[in-house]
Parts: C-alpha cells; structure tokens; sequence
C-alpha cells in the first residue's frame, strides 16, 4: 500500500456530510452513497485529465449514485422509523442535537433534486455555477430549485410562509 | 412550480451571488422594509443553521469501509476493462470473433455504419429505447407480470412472438428479474421486454421481436440517445436490444451474458 494518500481520500469527510445531508441524517445510508462513489471514482481515476478540478468530480459521481439510488431509497425510507436511522454527529448537545434532527429529518422529506441544490449551496459552499455543472443543469434551474427548497424548508421546519414585502413569493406546494 | 424571480433574488442575496447593483438595491428595500428584512434573517438563519447540523460529520473519523473501498472494490472495472481489451484484441474464441465492439458518439442520435441494413433497424432500437425510457422510471408499475409469475410470464410472452422466450437470467451480474411485459411494435411483430434491477436500483431492459423485413445478422452495436445506451444485434431475423442508462462497459457485460442465453433459445424454437 502506498504510503501518501490518495487525493480522493481527503475529500471524504466532506463528501459523508454532502451524502449526510442527502439522506436526511441517515449515516448508514449515506456511508452507502460515499462507498459507491468511492468505488465509481477509483475505477474512472485513470481516465481523468490534467488540470481537472477533484471536489466537482467527485460530487458530480455522487449526484449520479444518488439518482440511481433514488428509485430504490423512495420504496423504503418512508417506513424506516426516524429514531432508527438518525446519526449526527457525536459533539452534539441534546438541545442542538434535537433541532438538528428536526432541521435533517425535513430536509430529508424535501424532493430528492431540491435536496441537492440545498446542500451542495448551503453547506457545502459551490457557487450556482459549481452546482449547475455538478448536477448538469442550467444556472437558473438551481436558483429555482434553491428558492423552493428553502421555502418549503422553512415551512417543514415550522415557519408559516410570510412573504408580504416581495409579493411574488408564495409558498410553491 | 417555479420559483418567482424575486424569490430567486432573495436567496442569491442570502448566497451572496448578486451583482452589486441589485445587492444594493434589495439592502436599500430591506431598509424600509422590517418584513424583507425578516425574510432576509430567517433564510441566512437557516444556511448557518443547516450548516452547523452537518459540520459535525466532519469530525467524525472515516468508517474503515471507506477507506479500504479501494483495495476491495466491489466492481473492479479497471480489470473488467484490461480483461475486455485483451478480449478484444485477441479477437477472443469461436463466434465472439466476428463480434465488433462500435461506438457512436456524435450528437447522441443513433447512427448506422452499414449502408445495407434493414429499414427496420432504427424503429427497432428506437422502439427498445423509448420503452426503457417509458417503463423503467416507474415506482409502481414498472411491469405488466411479476417476477413471481415468471412461468405464466414467459408462457404468455412465447404465445405471443410466436417462439420460445425465456428471460434471461443475470443474477450471476448481480441483476434480479423484475418482471415483464408484452408491447406493440409492428403489426403481427409484437415485441417482449424483460426489467430487471441489481441491488443499486439501477434498471435495465431487455427488448426483443421478430424483424418486420428480412434483416441480416449485424455485428454487436451500440447506440446512444438522450443517456440511455442500447446495445443490439440481429441473430435469425430476430432483433436484441439491451437498454440501460449504466456505463457502456457495464452494459457490455450484460449483453454479453445475454446474448449467450438468448441465441441458445432461438435455436430452439418452439414452432407454434
């Protein structure tokens, strides 16, 4: 085995708390979507060029894991009871740790492509740009999906929609 | 469904990818206006918040699965390549001889290299590609038999072609029969598709009639459109399609599975 890591290998805790965010807070599920993106990674290493950009790549190969994924996933997550299947990180305090369950379990319930948008944006910091590339769609598809993700967010979170200043904005069911 | 411009605006402010002019221009409105400003609040409030609940898995240590991924890969498709490029070259045994492997990349239409094949050809892989396309996705119904029923499946779907059908079995690939069911293709050539499924949720089919015209036997083909890739070939004027939105050299795999399977079947026709 050689001795310096792979570059891939430095990129895994952020892409377990990309695929964390993915499955609403579902550990197993998400080490499941990091291990197959590893695998896929590994396999394409040596088809890469000089000069490509590793953090896009590699969460681009997860976006298309997770859609493959996402078939199978819609049939079970939905009778998995939350208590079961919630892990966050151990650091937590019980209140924190509480509302970060409740913020991951909704951000679990968001559509599967609106789910994306959110995390890669907020959490993992991509521009529009890095996101629209990362899942191949057009900027404007991820401002779209960015809006409605944090609005009905912020709806399952239990904030009533109240947008009476910048009118057009409604709450999108 | 979609998001309202000013919508749109709010957030790229929250995300700090507005051009100036326009980040001026709400900050002045959220001046006059303590509701904007809420909004403005509540949506930073969630980023921050959404962030702090997911930075802890940074300092979790990594699962010795996952770091071990690359010594125990589970589809170690660079062997599969190395092994499928000498395969190539050699020219492999018996009939895998005449077999050649084409890509078409182009502007992803599917395109023929032989200038005498059967009119049919293209309908024929369109025909196995637009119904990938149209079955696979579904969650509920993606078959019209079981796998459960596979006997009454097969029985059925051999009535209908006019031959022995059986689906072929890609356990061995990791592939599980999800069923099948019986299309219209052309009138007295109705076609069969089989769907299968591996543990990944990956999906795919596998499409097969009778040739409308006499066609002659081709060479194993791929084509590509609109991400999904077909592989297909013609053997005793009966046409194969293989439809998958998997990488071509997995797919290659499966149809090569296939092909054994099925050829052996049509040398036994059941002669109804």
């Amino acid at each position: 085995m050689p001795s310096i890591p792979h570059p891939v290998v430095e990129q895994i805790p952020s892409l377990r708390r990309y695929a964390r965010g993915l499955t609403g807070g579902n550990a197993a599920d998400a080490d499941d979507l990091v291990q197959d993106t590893l695998e896929r990674a590994y396999a394409k290493w040596h088809l890469l060029k000089a000069g490509f950009e590793l953090r896009p790549w590699l969460f681009s190969i997860m976006h298309n894991v997770f859609v493959n994924q996402e078939r199978l996933l819609k049939n079970s997550t939905s009778m998995i009871p939350i208590d079961e299947t919630f892990d966050i990180g151990v650091a937590a305090t019980q209140e924190s740790h509480v509302q970060a369950r409740e913020m991951l379990t909704a951000v679990g319930r968001l559509p599967p492509d609106l789910r994306e948008v959110l995390v890669l944006v907020s959490v993992e910091d991509f521009s529009y740009a890095a996101a629209a590339q990362i899942l191949g769609i057009p900027v404007g598809t991820v401002m779209s999906r960015l809006s409605r993700a944090r609005v009905q967010l912020r709806a399952l979170t239990g904030h009533p929609p109240k947008f009476n200043s910048l009118r057009e904005i409604r709450l999108v069911r | 469904m979609t998001a309202s411009k000013d919508s749109i605006d709010l957030m790229a402010f929250v995300d700090n990818e507005l051009d100036s002019h326009r980040r001026r221009e709400i900050e002045e409105l959220a001046l006059r206006d303590p509701e904007l400003a809420g909004s403005i609040e509540a949506f930073r409030a969630q980023r921050a918040h959404l962030k702090e609940c997911l930075d802890p898995v940074l300092e979790e240590p990594i699962p010795q699965r996952l770091l071990s991924v690359k010594a125990s890969s589970r589809f170690p498709l660079e062997r599969v390549a190395a092994a499928l490029a000498i395969f190539l070259i050699g020219g492999g045994a018996g009939g895998w001889a005449s077999w050649q492997y084409l890509t078409h990349s182009g502007a992803g239409n599917v395109k023929f290299s032989a200038a005498d094949d059967s009119p049919d050809l293209p309908r024929f892989v369109h025909q196995a590609t637009v119904a990938y396309a149209v079955y696979t996705p579904d969650i509920r119904h993606p078959v019209e038999l079981a796998a459960a029923d596979r006997q009454a499946l097969e029985s059925w779907l051999s009535g209908r072609l006019g031959r022995n059908v059986n689906a072929p079995d890609l356990t061995g690939l990791g592939f599980s029969l999800i069923g099948g069911r019986l299309l219209p293709a052309e009138i007295s050539k109705p076609a069969a598709q089989f769907m299968y499924e591996n543990l990944q949720g990956q999906r795919v089919t596998v499409y097969l009639r009778g040739m409308a015209q006499p066609t002659p036997e081709t060479a194993f083909r791929y084509a590509r459109k609109d991400g999904i890739s077909t592989f297909y070939w013609v053997q005793r004027n009966w046409g194969y399609a293989l439809s998958s939105e998997l990488p071509r050299i997995e797919l290659l795999q499966v149809a090569r599975a296939i092909y054994e399977q099925l050829s052996g079947q049509a040398a036994g026709r059941n002669g109804e």
